[in-house]
């Protein structure tokens, strides 16, 4: 049996599309209702839904076998898993965005919003850019407007939220899309159930 | 679930014995050294946070974060050492400002290694898991082929650090992608990405080293690894020893042989360890360095009350 930690929400919708595909379905998944465990013992497979963001301490921590995560959060939490798939749908750009008149203050610390602080820290490390980090967990495109940051290091899709607000696109910084990742151990001793899941799901890929 | 342990105390005894019954002497150290001893050998320390404190003179010290450093120092005097441990490490939190203080057992062979001392090493790291749990895997690799790959890839070393994470975490996907936006040559990506990939029993592995390999640079490692194999099968110690070439360590601290062990019922690696004979040259001996600790305090959390064996 593998434990599947799914992302809430729309991602994890497509990736269990995938997986029902590569032969996982499972009947009390697409029942609906507000269960968060469901189980196919003919598949071998039992999904579970955990907030995106959770998805990598479920792995890491073999609570799943495997799961489907962001680029995003495993740039942010470096989780120790194995990351054996791109799956190449989710995606979107971690970007700097800032308001349409910004020039960079060069005589002092720029001021850097996000929910990202380690990616954002590493980024502005690597071009040598003193920075002041300022954590935020949502909301984080009005950081700019009411002048708490200069910029925000966030995740962006289709731009429309920063139009809206006001600012744009001023880096790309790291391109972001959904991986299928494993928990070490597991990949270890489920050593064919891992590898039947991943040849499953990379086969639906190319 | 088949962790056999009860008690971690009890198994540090059961390792020290195991160990002891090889030859490594057991070896007491001080729980804190002066902060210049670590600052200056920060390169060989798997986290640069370390828990300060002044003595009653003023001098600045550290919490031990590592052992192996203390245990090299002192084999300075006499050129070689075999010890075997068991002491707490003081670290930084993954992720967090907290302190985490993780007990170890292990031990270190610091002097001349051959292959027989190759092969006892890997094989206590092996029996070392056998007293964890009734099912376990060790991966072992040679730190030598990413680094002949890197090489003939001509990376940078920022590029470097990016593809050897990407191995880490067995992505062959990222190193394509990051080879492409490079411009490196499509055969050396190939190889760097089936790093990442190759993996599975030892004799198996041999028999497709050719994917991973970058002659004449790693004609000695396959020749090093084909007699470790041979030792390890005439000493009937071979199964559950894989190859998996993603197991990189840290390529600053370790160079040569490196290895993993994973135990079914634990979640997280239960033991780590490898070759360091860059660590010993800095001390201005002149021999090689092997060695391994078992993370008992990362075990522990996943002790069942009352489970374990009672043989």
């Amino acid at each position: 049996m593998l434990d599947i930690a799914l992302p809430k929400g729309r991602l994890g919708e497509k990736v269990y599309a995938l997986l029902k595909d590569a032969g996982y379905g499972c009947r009390e998944f697409e029942e609906g209702g507000r269960k968060l465990i469901f189980t196919n013992p003919d598949a071998g497979v039992r999904y579970f839904w955990v907030k995106p963001s959770d998805v990598a301490v479920y792995v890491e921590r073999g609570a799943a076998d495997a799961g489907v995560v962001g680029k995003d959060i495993i740039a942010e939490s470096s989780p120790d898993v194995y990351e054996m798939a791109d799956l190449g749908f989710g995606r979107c750009d971690m970007c700097v965005a800032a308001k349409k008149d910004f020039k960079d203050p060069e005589g002092r610390p720029l001021r850097v919003a996000t929910k990202f602080p380690n990616v954002a820290g590493a980024y502005y490390a690597s071009i040598s850019r003193d920075i002041d980090i300022i954590k935020l967990h949502g909301s984080i495109e009005i950081a700019p407007l009411l002048g708490l940051s200069d910029v925000i290091v966030d995740i962006v899709e289709t731009g429309a939220t920063l139009r809206e607000n006001g600012l744009f696109v001023y880096e790309k910084i790291l391109p972001i899309s959904a991986r299928f990742i494993t928990n070490k151990a597991s990949s270890k001793f489920k050593p064919d159930e891992i590898g039947r899941m991943l040849s499953g799901i990379r086969s639906r890929l190319s | 679930m088949a962790l056999l342990i009860r008690d971690i105390d009890e198994t540090a005894l059961l390792l020290r014995r195991l160990y002891s019954s090889h030859g490594y002497k057991k070896y007491s150290m001080s729980k804190f050294e002066p902060l210049e001893f670590y600052s200056s050998n920060k390169a060989f320390l798997e986290d640069d946070r370390v828990v300060t404190f002044s003595d009653f003179s003023g001098r600045l010290m550290a919490l031990r974060p590592d052992v192996t450093l203390s245990i090299v120092k002192n084999a300075v005097r006499s050129g070689e050492s075999r010890v075997c441990y068991c002491e707490n490490v003081y670290r930084g939190k993954k992720g967090s400002p907290a302190v985490e203080e993780i007990k170890q057992a292990g031990l270190e062979h610091i002097g001349a290694i051959d292959a027989a001392t190759q092969c006892t090493v890997v094989s206590l790291a092996a029996d070392s898991l056998k007293l964890i749990s009734d099912k376990w895997v060790l991966d072992v690799s040679h730190l030598g082929f990413a680094d002949a790959a890197l090489n003939e890839a001509g990376c940078s070393e920022e590029l470097r650090s990016e593809i050897v994470s990407c191995i880490a975490s067995k992505a062959p996907h990222g190193i394509l992608k990051l080879c492409a936006e490079n411009g490196i040559a499509e055969t050396s990506a190939n190889k760097l990405a089936a790093l990442a990939e190759l993996s599975g029993p030892i004799n198996e592995v041999l028999d497709r080293i050719d994917r991973i390999s970058t002659p004449p640079y790693t004609d000695a490692y396959v020749l090093e690894l084909r007699e470790l194999s041979a030792s390890l099968r005439s000493s009937g110690t071979d199964d559950g020893i894989n190859l998996d070439f993603s197991v990189v360590n840290d390529m600053n601290y370790y160079n040569g042989i490196v290895f993993r062990g994973y135990a079914d019922g634990l979640p997280v690696c239960a033991l780590s360890g490898g070759r360091y004979d860059r660590l010993v040259k800095k001390f201005g001996i002149n021999a090689g360095g092997l060695g391994f600790a078992v993370y008992l305090g990362r075990i522990e959390p996943y002790i069942e009350e009352g489970g374990g064996s009672d043989a």
